[in-house]
């Protein structure tokens, strides 16, 4: 049985007319690492809201179809209880510092702490997962002087301190240079390992193609296209459905239009990085101009 | 200070130091707040100037003199002085000290503005003193070992980070709004109309951002049942202490009962 | 009491922040008003009574801290809760006129209960621009009472008709979708339900 299923669903916010999520139908794996892409209110903030939940608990509004999360209906599971299983990061980096903590170190110990997680093992955890972010100068700063960027990944930090099994995120790194970027990715790639379920919306395309294992494409509450990252995101209609692709997808491209084939799609860097170099091999071997 | 310095200090229940600032917030509370009672109800002001001055022994011996003077000072001005002048020159009397231009100042309105400002001056010392020695979440903490739910917590400590964020957010918009030609001197009818365009927004934004809030405390497990663990803790009550506040509440029942006896015998 | 939704737990320290900016603003725009139970009218209208009376002792609390004595006036923030929560379900909230006129309503019940507490327990000192008005006035030889009556209805009318205009002004402007998530959203949005 699949750890997340949805089937045929139709979503409108309250007072809205136009429906946000249509017919959508869905299922997603335990330990698998989904990316959600698609153009700007396409549906994919709402697909988060649906799986953490908050539709239709917290935004009411009008939800058919099926929603089943280890086999049972959304609609009768108990938030609360959901808040413990699945971890939430949204993209507001001012509205997820709480407030009432006077020290990074508090703020990311805050979650454990309504989650009884003993003291000893809070603060290890806090160590660990600062170091892993990088943010082991912050810790003794107040989250509430801190820049976007900062408090983009005290968040974030906060939030996988929770060491739940499930971790939505929605545009985690908006306010972080590459350097941070790459750095978040990294991480999410880890949870991954560590056989956490992921599903991230995300713009930056060329970084989800290096480390999703699918990729969910939404427009107008519609979905596209979900599959294998490889399939979804070499698959040409979609771009002129106004999806984007990575940098590697769209050298693969332009190469082709002149006629010089590779010998698969890189989705990744190191395939594109490979192609191109066996590419100017064979070239190298063809002798001079 | 290193960051293992720095956790380390969560290991251990937390402690200042100092003999005043450690004591439980809840103790404080009561102590300071029947103090401060005892001498709006006793209305003897030679109990209430009294306590005055033993409020800035307190700050003394809790090493917040400067601090506390800063937000004293202007409570002095305004109800020493004024609050003394105005009670001194319009409460009735009969016995006329000096009368000129409509205020007649008399031994019995003098008794009655000593009096009345002895106790708002010792009133306004312990809840201030009751301030400068205690950090709100040492109270939030204190009140939640009493079964309070952490969401009344969150709520004061929200409110008074509300506050600084709002405060700070105003300045911006006033800023930009100003930009915008917005005056915000001038005649009253200009700064008045200064007004909405930088509540309006404030206030606005304050509101929308609630949701996300809500959502963002609910990732962090806010409402889940079960048990909580602290990662600062305070030291248990020691019985000396319990004793403290015993005795000070005992003061507190005897002025009650010296002054309804003083009343009774005077009916 | 219906149980708070969570989003009404989260709009009461805003409340308790917007009661004391708008108070702090008006001081630095050095207006002739408060404006500083802003908060406690909208959280109340949108939320219910309940959340009106915890802004409104927040907020009081919170001031006590500089300035202790304004707990003497404790009730009155309260009864601004409850009056607000009764404004919004007769839809006094939805027309200008109405909201402003119902100022003057709000003001009268205001000085009723501050001025007796001014009067008897601060001997007429409120510690604010009404005093003057009331030491002119006891210096030509009105009473205590009298004189803090005029002085404080003079203050309270000018600032509750100019607050209950703003507050007018801000509930409609917060978007239907916000609204429909609070307890109250049946007094401002017609399709909404009980």
């Amino acid at each position: 049985m699949a750890y997340i299923e949805l089937k045929d669903v139709d979503y409108v916010y309250p007072l809205a007319k136009e429906p946000a999520l249509k017919n959508v139908t869905a299922s997603f794996e335990r330990g698998k690492f989904y990316g959600v892409i698609g153009e700007n209110a396409g549906g994919k903030t709402t697909l988060c809201n649906l799986l953490r939940g908050l539709i239709p608990h917290f935004y009411k509004g009008k939800l058919t179809g099926e929603v089943l999360i280890d086999g049972e209906d959304i609609r009768t599971l108990n938030m609360d209880v959901l808040s413990t299983q699945m971890g939430y990061i949204f993209q507001n980096p001012f509205t997820q510092i709480s407030g009432v903590k006077s020290s990074v170190f508090e703020e990311i110990a805050l979650g454990m702490e309504n989650l009884g997680v003993p003291k000893e093992e809070m603060i290890e955890k806090v160590f660990a997962i600062a170091e892993l972010l990088n943010i082991e100068h912050l810790l003794q700063n107040n989250p509430n002087a801190l820049s976007g960027g900062q408090r983009q990944k005290v968040a974030f930090a906060s939030v996988i301190a929770m060491d739940t099994d499930t971790f939505v995120i929605d545009e985690p790194t908006s306010q972080l240079d590459p350097d941070g970027t790459a750095g978040i990715f990294e991480i999410i790639h880890k949870l991954k390992e560590q056989g956490k379920t992921i599903v991230l919306v995300e713009h930056k395309i060329d970084l989800l193609a290096e480390y999703a294992d699918e990729v969910l494409v939404l427009k107008k509450g519609e979905l596209l296209a979900k599959g294998r990252t490889s399939e979804v995101l070499s698959d040409f209609s979609l771009t002129e459905q106004g999806a984007m692709i990575p940098h590697t997808v769209s050298f693969y491209k332009e190469f082709k239009a002149r006629g010089h084939e590779f010998s698969e799609v890189p989705i990744t860097k190191e395939s594109c990085v490979r192609q191109l170099g066996g590419m100017l091999k064979e070239r190298e071997g063809e002798g001079s101009v | 200070m290193d960051n293992r310095t720095f956790a380390s200090q969560f290991l251990e229940p937390k402690r200042t130091g100092n003999f005043i600032k450690d004591l439980n917030p809840l103790s404080k509370l009561n102590i300071f707040l029947s103090f401060g009672l005892s001498a709006l109800i006793l209305g003897d002001y030679r109990y209430g100037f009294g306590l005055v001055v033993f409020m800035l022994a307190v700050a003394v011996l809790a090493q917040c003199l400067g601090s506390y003077l800063k937000v004293y000072w202007k409570i002095l001005l305004f109800f020493g002085v004024f609050l003394f002048g105005m009670k001194a020159a319009f409460s009735p009397g009969e016995q006329i000290i000096w009368q000129k231009w409509g205020i007649h100042v008399s031994v019995e309105s003098l008794n009655s503005a000593l009096v009345l400002t002895s106790g708002v001056l010792a009133f306004c010392a312990a809840v201030i003193m009751f301030v400068q020695t205690t950090e709100w979440s040492d109270l939030t903490y204190a009140l939640e070992k009493k079964g309070v739910s952490h969401v009344t917590s969150f709520v004061i400590l929200s409110a008074f980070q509300s506050i600084s964020d709002l405060g700070v957010n105003a300045k911006v918009i006033m800023e930009s709004q100003k930009a915008r030609g917005i005056e915000t001197e001038g005649n009253v009818i200009r700064r008045v109309k200064a007004y909405i365009p930088v509540m309006g927004p404030l206030v606005l934004n304050a509101i929308s951002s609630v949701e996300e809030k809500s959502i963002a405390m609910d990732a962090r497990a806010f409402s889940a049942a079960g048990t909580h663990t602290y990662l600062s803790e305070l030291p248990e009550v020691k019985a000396g202490e319990k004793a403290l506040v015993v005795i000070v509440d005992i003061l507190l029942l005897l002025s009650v009962v010296w002054r309804a006896a003083g009343w009774l015998i005077l009916n | 009491m219906k149980k708070w939704n969570k989003l009404t737990i989260f709009l009461i320290p805003i409340g308790i922040a917007v009661n004391a900016v708008g108070g702090q603003l008006a001081l630095a725009l050095k207006l002739p008003v408060f404006l500083d139970c802003i908060g406690t009218f909208v959280t109340a209208a949108l939320c219910g009574i309940g959340p009106g009376l915890v802004v409104a002792v927040g907020t009081q609390l919170i001031n006590a801290i500089t300035t202790p004595t304004v707990l003497a006036y404790i009730e009155i923030g309260m009864l601004f809760a409850v009056i607000s929560y009764f404004f919004a379900k007769w839809g006094i909230f939805k027309s200008l006129w109405k909201s402003a006129l119902s100022g003057i309503a709000v003001a009268l019940v205001a000085v009723c209960l501050a001025v007796p507490t001014t009067a008897f327990f601060l001997g007429g000192f409120a510690g604010t621009g009404a005093t003057t008005i009331a030491a002119a006035l006891m210096a030509s030889g009105w009473g205590v009472l009298p004189a803090t009556f005029v002085s404080e209805a003079v203050s309270e009318g000018t600032d509750k008709i100019v607050c209950l205009i703003i507050i007018f002004f801000v509930l409609k402007a917060i978007p239907d979708r916000l609204k429909v998530k609070l307890p109250n959203a049946r007094f401002f949005i017609d399709e909404v339900e009980d």
